[in-house]
């Protein structure tokens, strides 16, 4: 489904990502985990349209994105729940959830899928006309989720969705991850939470300073032993 | 007294309402200060005396000077801005203030130095309410804002586009990643935003009965002060701030003798609201 070749990624003399290449397939759960300021946000950026690409090419389906803006690209099937969570803060929750389904133009549909996204989350049913920024970490983080499964992206792309949750949530989101992906969903993981990570995902590569140090499946990476005395705890 | 200088300034308030809140969309979208927003304002009012000479109808003085001076919105935004909105700040705030210059030599060349009369016979009688009374071009003013402010909040509450250009302004890139083709929204925010300035333009004209080349002189300062006050982005509380400047600014020269010139009060109105509230009324951090 996504195939990344030679990504570099700059910002001005900067080198933050350098070159690196990988692909996810058609209804994996692939996680990228490193340390802060290895570059993994940076190459999510990348992929969105966020973030021009210094050198290097993105493929979605054969189709080469590189270039494309990032409305384009959600046109054509990306969806992200980016770090921060990046919630309209001053509109309410059903606002929130109709802009992710902004490029839907057939009202029925849309209703079905706010009503899907309800089921899911019940909490945000109940909040639906609060403003985003009144919610809790963790119903923001579950109204971030829910608005990306608005727009039915088929590949999607999450930046530490479980950073700054408390343990409950932290829980509930991975859960939530390996149920999207039961479902059908392709997964990129962005974390820092490498053994929640390696433990829902398919494959894994490991980011150090720009570069994939490790790849692989994701138990080969749990069961390596550099990768367990620096991302797992020993 | 008292309900005639409440009258008074909300008539005021509703002009600076009109022109600030362009500016506060434009900032919104783009965090940039739009200076040139008040020769678009000059640019309605002579637009709108234009059309009226022509064909003396009002409304449709007001809708042509609306509509091409939301044209003119779109052509600053594509040639003057868009290139620029990735170098500091400081570039495209100066190049504002270029353009604006420009601007107003250009009317002083086109139309003339000197104040030109924009003078509509009413047929309106004035309303009285007890002591006060509202005159034919008040009740002008506040038609005219009253029907624009609440288009302005139902295209901004109830529309997809006026959704999505909400949500550009609270997070450009985050809109642009669920489908929204960002840069029609912003094209779409100058247009709205400098129909509104043109249509102030108008009134202006109207209710002073002169239009001259550097009429927006004051507006551009004080708009400032208005969104600042207001809370930079805010539309409401730019609604609120215009109003309050408004009202003050009639209040403190009706019943106060202050020894300054009229358009200093609202850099004191703002001055005091930011001493408590230093993201202004409804700014958030």
């Amino acid at each position: 489904m996504l195939d990344v070749r030679n990504l570099e990624v700059r910002y001005g003399e900067f080198r933050a990502v350098h070159g690196v290449s990988f692909t996810v397939e058609d209804g994996e759960l692939i996680t990228i985990i490193g340390a802060n300021g290895a570059g993994k946000t940076s190459i999510l950026r990348t992929l969105m349209g966020f973030q021009p690409a210094y050198r290097g090419t993105i493929t979605l389906n054969g189709k080469e994105i590189t270039h494309l803006s990032a409305h384009e690209r959600a046109k054509l099937g990306i969806g992200i729940a980016p770090e921060g969570r990046r919630l309209f803060g001053d509109m309410d929750v059903q606002e929130n959830l109709e802009m992710g389904g902004y490029l839907i133009q057939d009202k029925s549909l849309l209703k079905q899928r706010l009503e899907a996204v309800y089921a899911r989350f019940p909490v945000l049913k109940s909040r639906r006309n609060q403003r985003a920024k009144t919610l809790s970490g963790g119903e923001q983080q579950m109204l971030a989720i829910g608005r990306t499964l608005m727009g039915d992206p088929p590949l999607v792309l999450m930046d530490e969705v479980s950073l700054g949750l408390m343990p409950k949530y932290v829980q509930e989101v991975f859960r939530i991850i390996k149920e999207l992906n039961e479902e059908g969903k392709t997964i990129l993981l962005v974390e820092q939470n490498a053994k929640k990570a390696l433990s829902i995902a398919h494959r894994g590569y490991v980011l150090e300073t720009g570069r994939f140090r490790w790849e692989g499946e994701a138990q080969q990476l749990k069961d390596n032993p550099e990768v367990q005395r620096a991302y797992l705890g020993g | 007294m008292l309900g005639q200088q409440l009258i008074n300034g909300f008539t005021i308030g509703s002009i600076y309402a009109l022109i600030a809140l362009g500016l506060t969309m434009v900032y919104g979208v783009l965090k940039i200060l739009h200076i040139a927003h008040a020769g678009v304002y000059a640019m309605g009012a002579y637009i709108g005396l234009w059309v009226y000479r022509l064909v003396p109808n009002l409304f449709l003085a007001m809708l042509a000077a609306m509509f091409l001076s939301g044209v003119a919105g779109i052509l600053i935004e594509r040639f003057l801005y868009k290139s620029m909105l990735d170098k500091s700040r400081i570039v495209p705030l100066i190049a504002s203030i270029g353009l604006f210059i420009a601007m107003e030599e250009t009317f002083r060349i086109i139309a003339g130095p000197y104040v030109k009369a924009f003078s509509v016979h009413f047929r309106q009688k004035p309303w009285i309410l007890g002591s006060a009374r509202i005159s034919a071009p008040q009740m002008l003013v506040f038609g005219v804002t009253i029907v624009l402010l609440v288009l302005l909040w139902w295209v901004i509450t109830r529309t997809r586009m006026g959704k999505a250009l909400r949500a550009v302004s609270m997070d450009r890139e985050m809109a642009d990643a669920l489908g929204v083709a960002t840069e029609k929204i912003i094209l779409l925010s100058f247009f709205i935003s400098s129909a509104l300035a043109g249509a102030a333009g108008v009134l202006v004209g109207v209710f002073y009965n002169s239009v001259y080349p550097t009429m927006g002189d004051i507006p551009a300062y004080k708009a400032l002060a208005i969104i600042v006050l207001g809370g930079m982005g805010s539309i409401p509380g730019t609604i609120l701030g215009a109003f309050l400047i408004g009202i003050s600014e009639t209040f403190l020269i009706g019943y106060v003798n202050v020894p300054l010139p009229r358009d200093a009060l609202a850099f004191i109105v703002m001055i005091a609201v930011l001493m408590f509230r230093p993201y202004g009324l409804l700014g958030k951090e």
